[in-house]
């Protein structure tokens, strides 16, 4: 799982949850696979994801140094934040670990970089 | 042939050639690995000498016999360089000699000139020298047998004798089956036709060997003797997923062989199969490799010492070892439905449909490169905007994932094994139910759903799917839906299907579509993820005939009401356990009552080869024997071998979809189509 598949994730399909977002992550196995740096592809899919959700998520598997609390309103010509941008949203990767729900703690699996969200009947919304 | 050996180099020439030889020497090392020898080995890598530069084996071989015999001259497909054998050093280093800068061909400018740069090579490339590292799920256990076995084998197979008695005879090899036939029209065999002659005695005590010690899972039941005359092979193939059980056993008489497999990923990894030895093909290497074996008269062996040698084929006789899978035409075929009024275990059992095709799905997939992705799909997918949020609910194995590469893909499914599947490609995936997409509201930008909802036993249920699929889209975003079609004789196609018995609803396929891989057995009822069943319909015959191979006999086909009761669990959670134990089981025949009638809905049995009657339907499919689970209760059954069984298919009626659609809030009927068998809707959302 990327942090960009992490950014869309939520556990508000659990009933009662409201938002559950972002989800935590416990990361026990981390892998970097290098993918094509593509500026102008990072500039067009950064605004459509959560900044903080993913410092945050960043910072829970020890990549959140050079991420600003704020994204800067333009990241034209700031080659070193897109590479590092680049580097938490697609190379990085967790294959091993725990996803929780930020409201109920119900944890969902990582394995072999699969989340596993399905639910119990009992507890669909 | 322009040809002009450098003889006389003039110093800067001499500098010139040395530099060109320095840089095709590391694109060797560096970019294919191949490990370069200074002193002199008896093959050479030829740089430039490669069907990459439209160099033929023809011209190698012309120029190099000059040198000395040359036993071998290995091409490979798209590379720039090829592998001339020796019988020996001396040979091969005049050979280079006389050859390094050999001028092969001129082009239109010096640029284009095709020169050629020999070396020694310790090692070839990966995918023409067996190597250590197996494909995952394969063991090779040398010196299975004693050579007195071997003997014995032989003399029973006897291709040699009688002609009745030789087996057939394929395009490339000879062919005997033992236990049940493999008909190569279909891919297939039929289960309820097995051979007069079984699987020989003579071969009982080695196979129960190699079930004790946990090298197979389950006794063979068939048995196909391949013979292989040195310089003969067999195409890449993946041995039919739905027909056989996990773990195909291979023994190799006579001869080496080197095996090559294959990767849809493009790794390549050769595998030399000594002789007497024993090839186990599990789990990966036997669903998503294929293998085969390159025509040649000889083999790249790798020394104890660490060298390589050659060494010429004989003739091979493989034994292959199969189990007939019933369980997996249970799974495949579904089955079973058991629509309770328990909400919760119906449910379950649509899980279990999700994952029932898997095998088929990774069979077609992968040893089908004829595949093609529907074109009104793609250009759905290609008309997305670059750098989209793209999301494919139910994406199975990923087939329409890398398409478009210009978008960020993200898919989910509910099986374990596809999902695994696409995770092996490189995909993002997780797993999740259609139902209760967990994806925050508005995340993406474009939607895909095909064939999935079709597969929901309830309006309302159906009416989630859509609701969630819209929830996860930006407004303005889209989601294109296909679901199956009740009116699968539209048109032109009706007539056809009708008329022609053997003919399955498919055939209303354009018949510009490429055939699609045999395996798509079943074509017409579908599937889950629906991608192969788009595939199916646009199959030829191939999948025909195996529809009506296995079309339940007519006494079972009789348009009825059925009730159908299920505890079902799938089997794909269990990873890599493909045992009949964890398979549910209908006891009786799928025509009885079933003991609590009072709970179970009614539902009409789809009659193969006809129109629908009715939207709900099972679907017929004829299941040999199979053990099966019953709530946690595990019966066998004893009833008899041929139960017919059923799976569900909520098909669409004209204008249905839309009004399914237009009762979601939130969004507009952009486009509804008709496509080969399916209906199909473009949501925005607004």
């Amino acid at each position: 799982m990327k942090l960009l598949t992490h950014n869309i994730l939520t556990s508000n399909i659990i009933k009662g949850v409201t938002r559950g977002f972002p989800l935590k992550i416990k990361s026990s196995r981390l892998e970097v696979k290098e993918v094509d740096f593509n500026p102008d592809f990072i500039l067009r899919i950064l605004p459509k994801l959560d900044w903080s959700a993913l410092r945050q998520a960043a910072t829970e598997v020890g990549y959140g140094n050079g991420l600003p609390e704020e994204l800067p309103s333009s990241l034209e010509g700031d080659d070193s934040l897109q590479k590092t941008i680049h580097n938490i949203l697609l190379q990085v990767e967790i294959v091993e670990g725990e996803l929780e729900c930020p409201e109920t703690g119900r944890k969902f699996p990582i394995q072999n970089g699969i989340p596993n969200m399905l639910l119990n009947e009992d507890e669909v919304s | 042939m322009a040809a002009s050996t450098p003889v006389n180099l003039t110093y800067k020439t001499c500098r010139k050639l040395n530099k060109k030889v320095l840089r095709c020497r590391k694109y060797l090392e560096t970019s294919e690995n191949l490990i370069i020898y200074d002193n002199p080995t008896k093959i050479l890598c030829v740089q430039n000498g490669g069907l990459g530069n439209s160099v033929s084996r023809e011209d190698i071989l012309e120029i190099f016999s000059q040198y000395g015999c040359v036993q071998d001259i290995i091409m490979i497909p798209r590379k720039p360089y090829c592998f001339v054998c020796f019988d020996n050093c001396d040979s091969s280093l005049n050979a280079k000699k006389k050859t390094t800068g050999y001028l092969l061909r001129e082009g239109i400018d010096p640029s284009q000139n095709v020169v050629l740069y020999p070396f020694f090579v310790s090692q070839a490339a990966s995918y023409v020298c067996p190597v250590t590292d197996l494909p995952s799920g394969l063991v090779l256990v040398k010196d299975f047998i004693t050579a007195d076995m071997e003997h014995e084998l032989l003399k029973i197979i006897n291709f040699d004798g009688d002609s009745r008695d030789a087996g057939s005879s394929l395009k490339h090899r000879q062919v005997k089956h033992y236990g049940y036939e493999f008909n190569y029209e279909i891919n297939n065999v039929d289960p309820r036709k097995p051979l007069k002659e079984g699987i020989p005695e003579i071969c009982h005590e080695f196979l129960k060997q190699a079930l004790d010690s946990k090298l197979i899972a389950c006794m063979p039941d068939q048995l196909t003797v391949n013979q292989y005359l040195a310089g003969q092979g067999i195409p890449p193939h993946v041995d039919t997923p739905s027909a056989f059980e996990d773990g195909i056993v291979s023994l190799s008489c006579g001869s080496q062989v080197i095996m090559d497999f294959r990767h849809p990923d493009g790794r390549c990894i050769s595998v030399l199969l000594p002789r007497r030895s024993l090839l186990v093909m599990c789990g990966e290497s036997r669903f998503i490799w294929s293998h085969g074996i390159t025509p040649r008269k000889t083999d790249i062996v790798s020394l104890a010492s660490g060298g390589l040698t050659l060494v010429a084929r004989e003739t091979r006789t493989s034994f292959t070892f199969r189990k007939l899978d019933v369980t997996y035409i249970l799974h495949e075929s579904v089955h079973t439905i058991w629509l309770t009024e328990n909400e919760e275990i119906s449910h379950d059992l649509f899980t279990a449909i999700f994952v029932l095709q898997v095998y088929e799905q990774i069979g077609a997939h992968f040893s089908d490169t004829r595949y093609k992705p529907w074109p009104q799909i793609a250009q759905f997918l290609l008309a997305q905007e670059p750098g989209s949020l793209f999301m494919d609910t139910g994406c199975g194995n990923g087939k329409y994932f890398g398409i478009n590469k210009n978008i960020f893909e993200i898919g989910s499914d509910r099986s374990e094994k596809l999902a695994a599947i696409c995770r092996e490609r490189r995909f993002q995936v997780f797993r999740a139910d259609v139902r209760a997409i967990p994806v925050r509201d508005g995340a993406v930008d474009v939607g895909l759903c095909i064939a999935v909802i079709h597969h929901l036993s309830t309006e309302n249920r159906r009416k989630q799917a859509v609701q969630e699929l819209i929830r996860i889209l930006r407004p303005g975003g889209s989601v294109l839906i296909y679901v199956w079609a009740k009116e699968q004789e539209k048109d032109r196609c009706k007539s056809k299907y009708l008329k022609e018995n053997k003919q399955p609803i498919q055939e209303c396929s354009s018949p510009q579509e490429p055939s699609d891989s045999k395996q798509h057995k079943e074509l017409p009822h579908g599937d889950d993820s629906g991608q192969e069943e788009l595939s199916m319909m646009c199959s030829n015959d191939a999948g025909v005939k195996i529809v009506s191979h296995f079309t339940p006999k007519p006494e079972n086909n009789v348009e009825g009401e059925v009730s159908v009761s299920a505890a079902e669990k799938s089997k794909i959670a269990d990873t890599g356990d493909r045992g009949n134990q964890h398979l549910t089981s209908v006891p009786g025949a799928m025509n009885n009552r079933f003991p609590d009638t009072q709970k179970t809905s009614i539902l009409q049995v789809h009659i193969n080869r006809t129109d629908f009657k009715s939207q709900d339907v099972l679907v017929p499919w004829q299941l040999q024997k199979a053990r099966v689970k019953k709530g946690q209760q595990e019966l066998t059954n004893s009833t008899s071998s041929h139960e017919t069984l059923h799976r569900f298919y909520h098909v669409f009626e004209e204008g249905e979809l839309e009004k399914l659609c237009a009762g979601v809030n939130g969004c507009i009927i952009e486009k509804s189509y008709y496509d080969q068998g399916n209906w199909c809707v473009v949501l925005r959302k607004m």
